[in-house]
């Protein structure tokens, strides 16, 4: 770790890649991992594994005895699968956050990180879509929310907000694999170019779609490249604007708030650095990536989890002043229930841990400290989802006639199901880290002083 | 926007939501992350049945899905077979209506029984029937999953090395002959038969026969539902088989002492009729009758009382004899001469003293008007001498012939008591006991340990079940359920009814008649030919095979010979004994004092095994599939007990620990539990279902006990409620909902508020603007409600009484299938009405309460149908909320999104774990409405109003070439059972209609109306009538 951040001799700025590496050490450094195996990578993945067996067991004792297995009851319909489905959207929207708006903001830090943040995305996303599918009481008959035209003219609803969700989720996912496939394509070409054996060289060659790096491969590129940005850019705004209408469309207090779009979304981006920067601190030790994912990048990625952090923290206060300047006595009711209810340990963990945990991050110090930046994600992540268990939680165990009040708990299953799509989350980046450059080698190098036909490592100049 | 109205009255559903709102306090303690409720809970919720089978089972789902096949889950495939050669006569899906007879205890109804294909499945009261005039009661109701029962007794048994075997018949027959025989040879001595309240004119008949062949042998009545105590009163003033009925139809005033009047005392059903009736009024001015309840134990009756006194039962008499003092002093009522000096003052508290005065003066206020009079109810629970004294006060104060009616029931069996059956087997004096349908061995008091002292005499046991008598017993025989048998019941006014079968015996069992028959003579005859030979011999000349066919399609008998006997009252003197007596007999009242209750559902425990029964809410507690110790808020404060610990109750030497269920309104120092519970080796329904209180009961007052050692015990029993689940504290300032509305009516017919049903909304109908009332067609947000008929509902809370015989009506109506103790605590009864309870006023000692049943409120702009992703749930143009169960694929959003909490998930596969863990037998499907679609699991489901029903009439119009139904064709299952005719549906779209003229009233409100969900369910307000001396 630098003392103090290198600058790069043309901008003056602080370089992106630290220690004056070459073009031949960075592809050498991202593929290692890709070409030696690691004792330490079969550990994790064997324990995702496991995990992920923990996930089939589950949904298998799911399928075969239904929903009941779970801890909902009556007022309370949705409980942790819903908080598990917002739970990952949520996490998704980092990557695309960085790969697509920071791309078009033209913020060239973004490009050691987008994509093992792109593909975090796109793994939450699948687990995100696996919740409303299992929690459905009949999910083999799921298929009747898609539009599937049918001899009984029968289409679904499209007044639901659920229909939205497919819509939305579906999009996004779509998107969010193009984009992060067709980032991979040169540097896929890289690992065709170095395969070793021929699986390897098939395999990577498929995928590389005939990649040689020809300006004109280039060029096509880079132009498509930037459409799918900008194709990608609204949908970070819209899809958990849309996910929150689950919520705001309903009218149940707690949920019937028209907050809840910006909120969502702040929330999300807020959660998707947090898991960001769980899973980048450890991998870049690991894998021995300091001098690409540099503590500047982490340090900008604490600034954006304070930002957003904030604005939640500005969205609870604001829910709480809305529903008391609406003067509906049980608006106001649905939120001091939250705070002070059966459930305030879950609204007091979400504030220490969303609120109040990512305010030492005006502090230099913590914002440049590894350690101190992995504690406080796993608060993040930790707040994040009991965001989300607060407002499904909360708001449905004191709904509108009191005889039906009641209070849920969990059972093991609801654990086990949770754990499970960790399971899944891990076992697919244990699998991205190990046959995917965890790295953009191509976009990396593009940052780097060398890509500039100005440069002169002489530092002899010309101005 | 208006606010919620401040001045409206504070409901509060349980004592944790009272006691936080009283203090205004935050959560206190109860605000753990995992309460100890909810901890036990989660011990039950996340205990997980994984047997070998069913892991296997998960292997292979969990194959399944990694194989990423679909479809793994398939419908179960059941095959069916179609009538191959059509019965005569019977149209197949059909259902026909077959006039017959129940009876629980004192009561006897009319019923209409609706059979399809064979299969009887569902119980009508029957209208021509005073006794219920079309309604029925939750016992009735449930009698018909009681005749599917898989654990009911299937064959005769014999006890080998003390286990039940099966045999057949004709061993049993001849085993049973044997004792017979050498019983005959003694004339009887030594013989014991213990019978039922016998109100049947047939079975009388062979109770004489058996009195004449068996001169020396005794008959004891063992029925703890039969009216032994006010039957007791009545003859010891007048004359044996001298009776009393009680009328409610013209009384302006009732007082109910200790009477449940509306629950299980004797013609629950007519009363609750008769007293519904004069307690509607549809707008100001309109007369009401007021009620004064004095009870130990908060019933329902209770929670319709405009005045309510909580006191002990052993202070009841006292109270009683206060006011005939006040009466006869202060207001001249003449009484018995032999009452002087029995009937004296009272020591009373202030709250009573005050009450005996207000009462007096309202009494004679009634006596003096013309047009109306009072009624004095005593309840079964008070001992005989009560009752004589409350038919005295009725008769002094001019209610006979009006509220109460006098006659003589000269073919009543002469029984003794189970007292004298535990000495005469003790003494030796009985050898040999014949049970008929009744079951000593449970419900005998504990004190006389009947199960030590049948252990040693021969005991025949003819019974439903093979139940605690039966294990005792040399010989078991398994009876017929009513719908299998012959029959005749006599309603307590002298209604005869032939009861007929509507299905031959399901397994090998016989009527009850058959066997008294083959006891009394030896010989046997068929069951029909008993009663009918019966009905001829005593019509004789008059009779004919059409008159016969006359009385089965009525459900009446009709123009047979009756005593014109009116009881005459001449032994006032033995009654006067008898309160003197009574009097001294109880203790000291500062020691807890503990009840017994017949239970609201499960009745003496005759209805233990029937899982409809055991599901129903209790109507105060809520609590299902338990008993519970009831005791009052104070009390529990200082034994330090709360919900669900066990309480050690010490009577003697006999202790029992029961649940703690503390109940708002229970008098101070005593306890309340209900008998019925805690059966063992009746089958899998009542396993584990409550605690056995009969130990406790002492033999010679059966219904309360002084003097009593209650204590915490330590430890818990988890029993579950439907209403208040662990700790549920509001507080934080939760404003007060308008979701119950209520006024008072003064002595002119005034309301104290004539506006009051159209107060505390949150915003004022004027103001509540539709997103798309600016679009001048139809929406897709807004239903297309185009059916010339409009169907709607009024629910009359001043009616309701909350007896929950339309939860079970509905049950029985649409196949909603039973989740189990389990599931009810986890939160999943699947009751499509429930009746919400909810406590009025602020001293926890002595609440008001009401009713309030909430079922599927049809919203015109329903919340559940926009959310749906699938189009499962649509509005059908006649403006009914219709639920498409095959299209959904139980997101449950709908059920979120449903203010009223109606709609009803299945977490399981209730219906089939119904079929197959309940029972290991399939025969409890044969009980399901064939018009209903039976559900699978995963779907949501909730009130159609019936629309079976509907559609059921509709299509009948249309062949009868009509384009509407007239009103009152169509009645939903709620409507139909209900016997205080609190609900009414119909048309709205036609202002004659019953329902639109009830909602034209003044009374009709939304609950929740303030949301624009626009329900097509109203409620009418309720009114209370109070007294002014004691408000």
């Amino acid at each position: 770790m630098a003392a103090f951040d290198e600058l790069d001799p043309l901008t003056g700025r602080k370089v992106l890649v630290e220690n004056f590496q070459t073009f031949h050490e960075v592809t050498e450094t991202v593929a290692a991992p890709i070409e030696i195996p690691s004792g330490r990578w079969w550990a994790f993945f064997l324990a995702s594994l496991m995990l992920l067996g923990l996930l089939g067991v589950s949904l298998g004792w799911l399928f075969w005895e239904g929903i009941g297995i779970w801890g909902l009851n009556n007022p309370v319909d949705w409980g942790w699968a819903i908080v598990n489905f917002v739970f990952w959207v949520g996490i998704g929207h980092a990557g695309t956050l960085i790969s697509a708006v920071l791309f078009l903001f033209r913020q060239k830090w973004r490009t050691s990180i987008n994509r093992a943040a792109e593909a975090m995305t796109i793994f939450a996303v699948i687990c995100a879509l696996l919740f409303p599918t299992v929690h459905a009481g009949r999910p083999w008959v799921l298929y009747w929310a898609l539009p599937i035209p049918n001899q009984m003219g029968m289409w679904p609803n499209f007044r639901s907000p659920l229909l939205w969700d497919v819509f939305a989720v579906s999009t996004y996912f779509t998107v969010s694999l193009m984009f992060w496939y067709v980032g991979l394509i040169p540097d896929l070409a890289t690992m065709r170019d170095r395969a070793k054996t021929k699986a390897r060289r098939i395999a990577y060659g498929i995928f590389s779609l005939g990649w040689r790096g020809s300006t004109r491969h280039w060029q096509h590129y880079e132009k498509a490249y930037l459409i799918l940005a900008g194709l990608a850019t609204p949908l970070v705004l819209s899809v958990h604007t849309i996910v929150s209408f689950d919520f705001a469309v309903s009218q149940l207090p707690g949920w019937h708030t028209t907050i809840f779009p910006p909120y969502f979304v702040a929330g999300a981006i807020f959660s998707g650095f947090g898991m960001v920067l769980t899973l980048m601190i450890p991998l870049r030790v690991w894998f021995k990536l300091e001098n690409f994912i540099t503590i500047k990048h982490l340090e900008n990625m604490a600034k954006i989890i304070l930002v957003t952090g904030t604005m939640v923290g500005y969205a609870y206060g604001m829910e709480f002043f809305i529903a008391w300047y609406s003067g509906n006595a049980y608006e106001s009711f649905a939120f001091a229930n939250r705070a002070f209810g059966d459930y305030w340990w879950a609204y007091w963990t979400m504030i220490s841990c969303n609120v109040i945990s990512p305010q030492l991050f005006w502090f230099k110090a913590v914002r440049r400290s590894p350690l101190a930046l992995f504690i406080i994600s796993i608060f993040v992540n930790i707040g994040m989802w009991f965001e989300r268990f607060v407002i499904t939680v909360t708001s449905l165990h004191h709904d509108f006639l009191p005889s039906s009040w009641d209070y849920y708990s969990p059972t093991l299953w609801d654990v086990t199901t949770l754990l499970g799509s960790f399971g899944l989350f891990f076992t697919l980046f244990c699998l991205f880290c190990r046959y995917l450059p965890v790295i953009a080698i191509a976009e990396v190098k593009s940052v780097m002083p060398q890509a500039d036909p100005h440069y002169d490592p002489k530092g002899d100049h010309h101005g | 926007m208006s606010k919620p109205n401040a001045s409206l009255k504070a409901y509060w559903r349980s004592l944790d939501a009272h006691s936080s709102l009283a203090q205004g306090s935050a959560p206190q303690a109860s605000h753990d992350e995992f309460p100890a409720e909810a901890a036990g809970a989660g011990g039950e919720l996340t205990q997980l049945r994984v047997r070998r089978r069913s892991f296997v089972g998960i292997l292979g789902a969990s194959t399944a899905l990694a194989g990423l096949t679909t479809g793994c889950i398939r419908k179960p495939v059941e095959r069916i077979l179609p009538f191959a050669k059509r019965p005569e006569d019977v149209i197949p899906g059909e259902a026909l209506f077959y006039s017959t007879g129940f009876q629980a205890g004192g009561s006897v109804l009319g019923i209409l029984a609706e059979a399809t294909d064979g299969r009887p499945i569902k119980i009508e009261g029957n209208p021509k029937h005073g006794a219920s005039q079309g309604a029925t009661d939750v016992w009735a109701q449930a009698s018909v999953l009681s005749l599917y029962d898989p654990d009911r007794s299937q064959f005769p048994q014999t006890l080998e090395e003390g286990e039940l075997v099966g045999a057949d018949w004709e061993t049993a027959r001849a085993g049973v002959d044997e004792i017979l025989g050498a019983a005959r040879k003694a004339g009887g001595k030594g013989m014991a038969l213990v019978i039922p309240w016998t109100v049947s004119p047939s079975l009388r008949a062979q109770l004489d026969t058996l009195k004449k062949n068996y001169p020396q042998g005794r008959l004891f009545l063992c029925d703890p539902m039969a009216p032994i105590n006010s039957t007791a009163s009545v003859e010891m003033l007048a004359q044996p088989g001298a009776r009393v009925t009680h009328h409610l139809s013209g009384a302006s005033v009732v007082v109910s002492i200790d009477s449940d009047f509306m629950g299980a005392e004797q013609d629950h059903v007519r009363l609750s009729k008769e007293f519904a009736r004069k307690r509607a009024p549809l707008g100001q001015g309109d007369p009401m009758n007021r009620l004064y309840v004095v009870e130990p134990h908060f019933s329902s009756t209770g929670a319709n009382a405009d005045h309510r006194l909580p006191l002990r039962s052993s202070k009841i008499g006292p109270f009683l004899i206060a006011l005939a003092h006040e009466l006869a002093t202060n207001h001249g009522v003449s009484m018995p001469s032999s009452f002087e000096g029995v009937i004296g003052a009272q020591e009373l508290g202030e709250q009573e003293a005050k009450w005996v005065a207000a009462l007096a003066k309202e009494l004679i206020a009634a006596r003096d008007d013309r047009e109306s009079h009072s009624a004095i109810l005593i309840g079964e629970r008070q001992p005989a001498w009560v009752h004589g004294l409350g038919l005295i006060l009725n008769i002094a104060l001019g209610n006979q012939t009006k509220s109460v009616h006098l006659r003589v029931d000269d073919s009543a069996p002469v029984t003794e008591d189970l007292k004298a059956l535990a000495e005469g087997l003790s003494s030796g004096a009985i050898t040999s006991v014949f049970c008929l349908d009744t079951n000593p061995a449970l419900v005998a008091p504990g004190e006389l340990g009947m199960v030590e002292l049948l252990g040693n005499a021969t005991v025949v046991h003819a019974g439903y079940h093979a139940d605690e008598t039966a294990r005792l017993a040399a010989w078991h025989l398994p009876i017929n359920h009513q719908l299998e048998s012959w029959g005749d019941l006599e309603s307590s006014e002298g209604i005869v009814t032939i009861c007929q079968p509507l299905i031959l015996p399901m397994y090998d069992t016989k009527s009850t008649v058959e066997i008294l028959a083959w006891w009394a003579t030896g010989a046997g005859a068929p069951n029909y030919d008993l009663v009918y030979s019966y009905w001829k011999k005593l019509l004789g000349g008059n009779f004919s095979k059409r008159r016969w066919e006359q009385w089965l399609h009525d459900g009446i008998v009709s123009g047979i010979p009756r005593s014109p006997g009116i009881p005459l009252f001449e032994h006032f003197d033995t009654l006067a004994e008898a309160i003197t007596e009574g009097t001294e007999k109880y203790g000291p009242d500062t020691a807890f004092e503990v009840n017994f209750h017949i239970d609201p559902k499960v009745g003496d425990g005759r209805y233990a095994s029937n899982g409809w029964l055991q599901e129903c809410p209790h109507p105060m507690s809520k609590l299902c599939w338990d008993n519970g110790a009831y005791i009052s808020p104070a009390d529990a404060k200082e034994l330090g007990v709360e919900n669900c610990d066990l309480l050690n109750i010490q009577v003697g030497e006999r202790t029992v620990q029961v649940p703690v269920w503390i109940m708002p309104g229970q008098a101070r120092q005593t306890v309340s539990l209900n008998i019925g519970y805690g059966r063992e080796g009746i089958g899998f329904v009542s396993e584990d279902a409550g605690v056995n209180v009969y130990p406790l009961q002492a033999a010679k007052n059966s219904w309360f006990v002084a003097n009593a050692g209650v204590s915490k015990f330590g430890g818990q029993r988890m029993i579950y409620s439907t209403q208040d689940h662990g700790t549920l504290d509001p507080g934080l300032g939760y404003p007060l909902r308008p979701i119950v509305r209520e006024t008072t009516v003064d002595a002119e017919g005034k309301w104290a508020n004539p506006e009051f049903a159209d107060e505390g909304d949150l915003m004022k109908p004027e103001d509540l603007k539709s997103l798309w009332e600016h679009n001048t067609e139809p929406t897709l947000g807004e239903p297309k409600l185009i059916g010339k008929q409009q169907w709607g509902m009024v629910i009359d809370l001043n009616r309701c009484n909350g007896c929950s015989a339309c939860v079970v009506a509905c049950q029985a109506e649409n196949n909603i299938p039973l989740v189990g103790k389990k599931d009810v605590g986890n939160g999943r009864e699947m009751h499509w009405i429930r009746l919400d309870r909810y406590f009025s006023g602020w001293d926890a000692e002595s609440p008001e309460a009401v009713m309030q049943p909430m079922l599927c409120q049809h919203c015109e702009t329903a919340p559940c149908e926009n959310v749906c992703p699938v189009a499962a749930t649509t509005h059908s143009p006649e403006g009914l909320n219709d639920m498409a169960y095959n299209r959904c694929i139980g997101t449950r959003y709908c059920a979120n999104n449903c203010p009223y909490k109606v709609r009803r998930f299945n977490f399981h596969n209730y219906n089939k774990r119904m079929d197959e863990d309940w029972g290991q037998d399939p025969v409890g499907s044969m009980v399901r409405n064939p018009d209903v679609t039976v559900r699978f699991r995963g779907v949501i489901e909730k009130c159609t109003y019936c629309v079976q029903r509907i559609n059921g009439a509709k299509i009948a119009a249309h062949v009868a070439g009509e384009d509407t139904v007239p009103d009152g064709v169509i009645v939903s299952a709620c409507e139909q059972v209900c016997p205080s005719e609190a609900i009414v549906f119909g048309d709205v779209a036609d202002p004659t209609s019953r329902v639109s003229k009830l909602k034209a009233t003044q009374r009709n409100y939304g609950v929740l109306s303030d949301l624009l969900t626009r329900p097509r369910t109203t409620y009418l307000g309720r009114i209370r009538n109070p007294n002014p001396e004691l408000a």
